[in-house]
């Protein structure tokens, strides 16, 4: 795991860094494709989020893991902000294999787009991630009580997009 | 969770399982940033005068511009001291593209029209005072612009800068989109300025015509005003590199201990303050207040600073605390954003008169919080929030240029509807909030 101090510490490249990461790169990409909803727009978010890391002095860093989420949400953050990716994006979607227990891809991913950013990141960091409210709010640089209610309100506008009845 | 965040957790594990294949290989290189301004550098010297080479007027271009080259710019100016001969001749060439992932036959153009050049074009025309043009082999025009002789004097480098390009060690641009780092020189040889999301202080050092040294380089980073649209350049680390600086057609340069060009710094615009524009109701437009600079107060007001700042600092998410500043009558004003933040700020500065606790109607969090809405509504809007207005105490955010009448009607309408007073200042990013800047003894306004 990429959380492990000691090895962070050690971290002052981009190579070191992406050695560390390795096994954490794909879910990474999974975190980015979820927020940008493109995958080569994912990609190239987690390639440039990771050479910015590697140009920073990580010695102080306690949770390599977290920090890295964070470099990724927020340059996804920015890069959502391009409403040329984003249109791309809306044209990229492919539906999923069908599954009855699934939400079919194309609607969440495009309920998923029609959060807020914030609040998107949250929902992925819980919901993908499988993160609790305290990591979130480490990543997200908030309040665990801020992550809540962004969760609360994110949820609300989901089911209904989805046609989701409040349970 | 329920049967529906269930659903939604599967969902989106499944969905990143079978992302679809990319369209086009990921770039790998730095995506996103502003492409720069490499540190190409000809020179020459014609009858004793060094010249510079103006790509702009140019109608030969050194690099190519295909992919993935499209982004870079060669338009950065520098000069190297070098030659004597009569004829053109061409500096060292620094800093060429290799690094921002251009192709080998962008840096052969570069290689070739130095040696070109460097061979001997003869001007086309006499030279002027400050221009000369020549012709070169494939019967491009080529302008070189007179560079003054050097003196002993230092270069004024005194005031505002902003920093309109910055490399990193390898020729490739640092600096984001949407943010513009500034810089101020203090006639007290100390630096100020704002990377991004972080303040950064140095001192410097001029000797001579072009030596310049930043020393004890510090930054800053008010974690309360990160929000996810907020990075800093490497600014801070790039200023320990600089060892001289030099002036062209009142940009500085400032160079790398090889002459290459790390920085250049334009004059701080006024346009850069905010446009004239009528309040409303419930939204008020205005300049940068203006704050005192902490080091001038009397070392009481600054030891209270000292204490305002760590009540700050170990805030932490309690949300009571936004901030202290000295306002023009020379009070530390220490804004709280809840009635407990009151009470504690006023029992530890009971009896003092040289402070004075001011209620905000915002705390960073829900400041933020609005912030985001506004962003969310608008895919151009850039704006950072800083917390409390500091007269009046409602919401005030900074917004980067282009400030659309699109945005601008669609804050008026949120602040109308959520009946929020914001004051609003146009204009280049300037950083952090205030009171990280003064709890760190930078000089503000």
């Amino acid at each position: 795991m990429i959380g492990d101090t000691e090895c962070s510490r050690e971290v002052a490249s981009l190579h070191d860094l992406s050695g560390h990461i390795e096994s954490e790169r794909d879910r990474l990409v999974g975190l980015a494709y979820l927020l940008t909803g493109s995958r080569s727009d994912a990609e190239d978010a987690v390639q440039a989020a990771l050479e910015r890391l590697a140009t920073n002095d990580l010695a102080h860093v306690q949770d390599l893991a977290s920090y890295a989420r964070r470099a990724v949400v927020n340059e996804c953050t920015s890069w959502r902000r391009s409403l040329a990716r984003r249109e791309r994006f809306e044209r990229s979607l492919t539906p999923i294999q069908e599954h009855d227990d699934l939400i079919d891809a194309l609607d969440l991913t495009s309920a998923l787009l029609r959060l807020g950013s914030k609040h998107r990141a949250v929902m992925v960091l819980r919901y993908y991630l499988d993160l609790d409210d305290e990591a979130i709010a480490q990543i997200l640089d908030c309040a665990p009580a801020t992550v809540r209610s962004r969760a609360s309100r994110a949820l609300r506008k989901l089911r209904s997009d989805l046609n989701e009845g409040e349970s | 969770m329920d049967d529906f965040e269930r659903r939604l957790a599967s969902s989106m594990k499944a969905a990143a399982e079978q992302m679809p294949s990319p369209a086009r290989p990921g770039r790998h290189h730095r995506a996103g940033l502003i492409a720069l301004a490499a540190s190409v550098v000809v020179a020459s010297v014609i009858a004793g005068i060094t010249w510079l080479f103006n790509p702009s007027d140019s109608s030969t271009s050194i690099a190519g511009q295909d992919e993935p080259c499209a982004t870079l710019s060669y338009e950065g100016q520098s000069f190297v001291r070098s030659g004597t001969q009569q004829n053109v001749g061409i500096g060292p060439l620094l800093g060429a593209g290799e690094t921002l992932g251009c192709g080998e036959s962008e840096q052969i153009q570069v290689y070739e029209y130095r040696k070109v050049a460097g061979t001997g074009v003869n001007p086309i025309e006499e030279p002027k005072d400050d221009w000369v043009v020549v012709r070169d082999t494939s019967d491009g025009v080529v302008q070189f612009l007179a560079y003054e002789p050097l003196t002993d004097e230092p270069i004024n480098i005194e005031g505002e800068w902003k920093v309109t390009a910055l490399t990193g060690p390898d020729g490739g641009s640092l600096l984001l989109e949407g943010h513009t780092p500034t810089l101020r020189f203090l006639p007290t040889n100390s630096m100020t300025g704002i990377e991004g999301c972080s303040a950064i202080a140095a001192a410097f050092n001029q000797s001579g015509a072009t030596d310049l040294v930043f020393s004890n380089i510090r930054r800053i980073t008010d974690d309360r005003a990160k929000n996810a649209f907020c990075a800093d350049p490497d600014l801070a680390g790039r200023l320990g590199d600089v060892r001289h600086v030099s002036e062209t057609n009142g940009k500085l340069q400032l160079h790398a201990e090889n002459w290459m060009i790390i920085a250049v710094l334009e004059r701080a615009d006024s346009s850069d303050n905010t446009p004239e524009l009528e309040s409303t109701e419930w939204v008020s437009y205005g300049p940068r207040p203006k704050i005192q600079i902490i080091q001038e107060q009397s070392q009481t007001v600054q030891n209270l600073a000292e204490i305002a700042s760590v009540l700050a600092e170990t805030d932490g998410n309690e949300d009571h605390f936004l901030g202290s500043y000295v306002d023009e009558r020379g009070k530390l004003i220490v804004v709280v954003g809840t009635d407990q933040g009151k009470t504690i700020a006023g029992n530890r500065f009971a009896g003092r008169d040289e402070v004075e606790v001011r209620r905000a109607n915002a705390t960073i969090n829900s400041a933020t919080e609005i912030g985001l809405e506004l962003s969310d509504r608008s895919p151009t809007l850039k704006l950072r929030t800083w917390g409390p207005e500091p007269q009046t105490l409602g919401l005030f955010m900074e917004i980067a240029r282009p400030f659309t009448e699109a945005d601008q009607r669609m804050i008026e309408t949120y602040a109308e509807e959520n009946r929020v007073h914001i004051r609003i200042i146009v204009g280049a990013f300037q950083g952090g909030s205030l009171d990280t800047m003064k709890a760190n003894g930078l000089p503000v306004g």
